[in-house]
């Protein structure tokens, strides 16, 4: 009886986890079902010569206490895939909690109600914690022989209108807070990669968008400024340019960026003009680029039907980290909250000014900004482990590139010549910074479909 | 609880400080189960974390930058007979948010710590 209450156990968590990552990408699904399979063989491996009661009931506990995270979990997998837009998933946790603790309320009602020994009720939080031990411990108890928990049969509605009202309350911010910033741009697009970016409260659209051929061919008009009130305004840009300031992938051909159509390169003047207080004024300066972030995506999703696949794969990287003796970096003397959110502008913040050989000069830069900029030549990604926050002012010479882009057509290859800087772990050494190559776990980028803009 | 962008809740802040003190100990890979194990007798309690609670924070520990992880040697489980493990190794960014912890609260583990996110 007891094997089997043990089977019905792991059963059901099998159950569980294959209900809610069905129909979940083959890579998510697998990894979650493997997981918690191995997770159940190391339990009943510890557990084998517990009593299987105590055991099937922990593992039982563990499914239910767990279920608003999983389900927290696979919502977020769902948005992230474009099924549910930002306010419909915080409406959907705040009505699964909502639905729970009233559930709970009235269970605890219920139980308020009934015949019984008195009780104090400090509180839910302290009830909860102190019944889940004692009925985990009671249970165990009672197995081995020991006395009856008094009241263990009355406690049981208490105990599990205690985990419905925990997991209830959990629930409603865990879905609303760590819900990505979610972008109608990305019909498919993975949590992961949504963490590093900043969250989103609001997904804002453009008002008005005007997408013309350019007028001029020239790389050199080109240049692309987001202003502080969120309005864009490009020339002769190529739309490798928008996933970039989207994505936050490389420029240059990258094992992270594929499925670039053959016109890329084609370049287009855009102007933009954003809604009103699309970037309120006081936003921390992450979270307006979060903001441009998903107006851009957004653009690209409409005007280029865009879509993007985000894979999370494992591959050689460069981890960029503090070397041994310490970080040379120099403060900046501008503060996050002065910064002014002018992408055009290679004084404001985030921003390099460009040279040649690509110095590391720039007047406040955090870690994130000089991992994302040195991938443009590198021949690995470049992920940011230095756990270094705070802007920097960095100020290097030129260093060889690792990797360039194809030249374009009708100009010579080669006609830079890098041979004289040095490299560019020779500059980092200098700021007190190296690159380390190891295993890392990346977002991966391949563009499903995209097509050149319709007119206006 | 709302969580803020960045921020470590106390169950993952825990998971960095009990990662930290099992290399300390010369550990330095785990697997989820094991985590688990150590908090609740970090704890001393006999409930383990919550299959759903556990592996959401791993996955955004490891999103952050502060966990790394991969798949066993398939060979290994196949001659012990078991699911393969997915072993997890705490970053360096992840021993300075353990620093952080302890720095923090003095040894006690604070209700909330923020980080900044590591780009994956």
């Amino acid at each position: 009886m007891t094997s089997l209450l043990m089977r019905l156990a792991v059963h059901c968590v099998r159950a569980w986890t294959w209900l809610y990552t069905w129909r979940m990408p083959p890579g998510l699904r697998e990894t979650r079902r493997f997981e918690i399979e191995s997770d159940l063989w190391e339990f009943q491996g510890d557990a084998a010569g517990d009593h299987h009661f105590g055991s099937a009931l922990h593992i039982f506990l563990l499914l239910l206490i767990g279920m608003p995270d999983d389900l927290g979990w696979r919502v977020e997998q769902a948005a992230v895939a474009g099924a549910f837009t930002q306010g419909s998933i915080a409406l959907c946790g705040r009505m699964a909690g909502t639905t729970l603790v009233i559930g709970a309320l009235w269970a605890i009602d219920a139980d308020a109600h009934r015949p019984r020994a008195a009780t104090a009720v400090a509180g839910l939080s302290a009830v909860f914690d102190q019944q889940l031990d004692q009925q985990v411990e009671g249970t165990m108890a009672r197995r081995a022989g020991g006395a009856r928990h008094p009241a263990g049969r009355r406690r049981l509605p208490l105990l599990t209108a205690g985990i419905a009202a925990i997991a209830g309350l959990s629930m409603v911010p865990q879905v609303t807070a760590q819900s990505p910033p979610i972008a109608a741009a990305d019909p498919i697009f993975e949590v992961t990669s949504i963490l590093a970016s900043p969250a989103v409260a609001q997904s804002q659209a453009y008002e008005v968008i005007s997408i013309k051929p350019a007028r001029s061919g020239d790389p050199r008009n080109m240049h692309m400024r987001v202003l502080p009130n969120g309005d864009l305004n490009a020339s002769a840009v190529p739309v490798l340019l928008l996933l970039r300031y989207a994505y936050d992938v490389p420029v240059n051909p990258s094992p992270r960026l594929s499925g670039l159509p053959g016109w890329w390169g084609e370049p287009y003047d855009i102007e933009a003009k954003a809604p009103t207080n699309a970037i309120p004024p006081g936003l921390p300066e992450s979270e307006k680029r979060g903001r441009m972030q998903q107006m851009i995506r957004r653009l690209l999703a409409d005007r280029f039907k865009l879509v993007v696949r985000v894979e999370q794969k494992t591959m050689l990287v460069y981890a960029l980290t503090v070397a041994s003796g310490g970080s040379n970096l120099q403060k900046s003397t501008i503060a996050e909250k002065d910064c002014i959110l002018d992408t055009g502008t290679p004084e404001s913040c985030h921003n390099f000014i460009a040279g040649r050989g690509h110095p590391l000069n720039a007047r406040a830069i955090n870690m994130d900004d000089l991992a994302q900029y040195i991938e443009n030549w590198t021949d690995l990604p470049v992920v940011n482990r230095t756990a270094v926050s705070g802007l920097f002012a960095v100020e290097t010479e030129g260093w060889t590139p690792m990797r360039l882009p194809p030249p374009p057509p009708g100009n010579p290859a080669g006609t830079t010549n890098f041979d004289d800087l040095p490299t560019l772990f020779t500059v980092l050494r200098k700021l007190g910074l190296e690159l380390k190559q190891q295993d890392a776990t990346v977002p991966v980028y391949t563009v499903e479909h995209i097509e050149r803009p319709a007119g206006d | 609880m709302r969580r803020k962008p960045g921020q470590l809740v106390p169950l993952e802040t825990a998971i960095c400080v009990c990662a930290a003190n099992l290399r300390r100990h010369g550990i330095l890979e785990f697997h989820g189960y094991e985590i688990a194990k150590r908090l609740g007798d970090a704890n001393n309690r006999r409930l383990l974390t919550a299959y759903g609670t556990l592996y959401r924070a791993l996955g955004r520990l490891e999103a952050m930058g502060l966990l790394q992880s991969q798949w066993e040697d398939a060979q290994i489980p196949a001659r012990e007979n078991r699911p393969g493990r997915r072993l997890y190794v705490l970053t360096a960014a992840g021993e300075t948010a353990a620093d952080d912890a302890r720095q923090t609260a003095g040894g006690k583990i604070p209700k909330r710590v923020a980080r900044r996110p590591v780009p994956a």
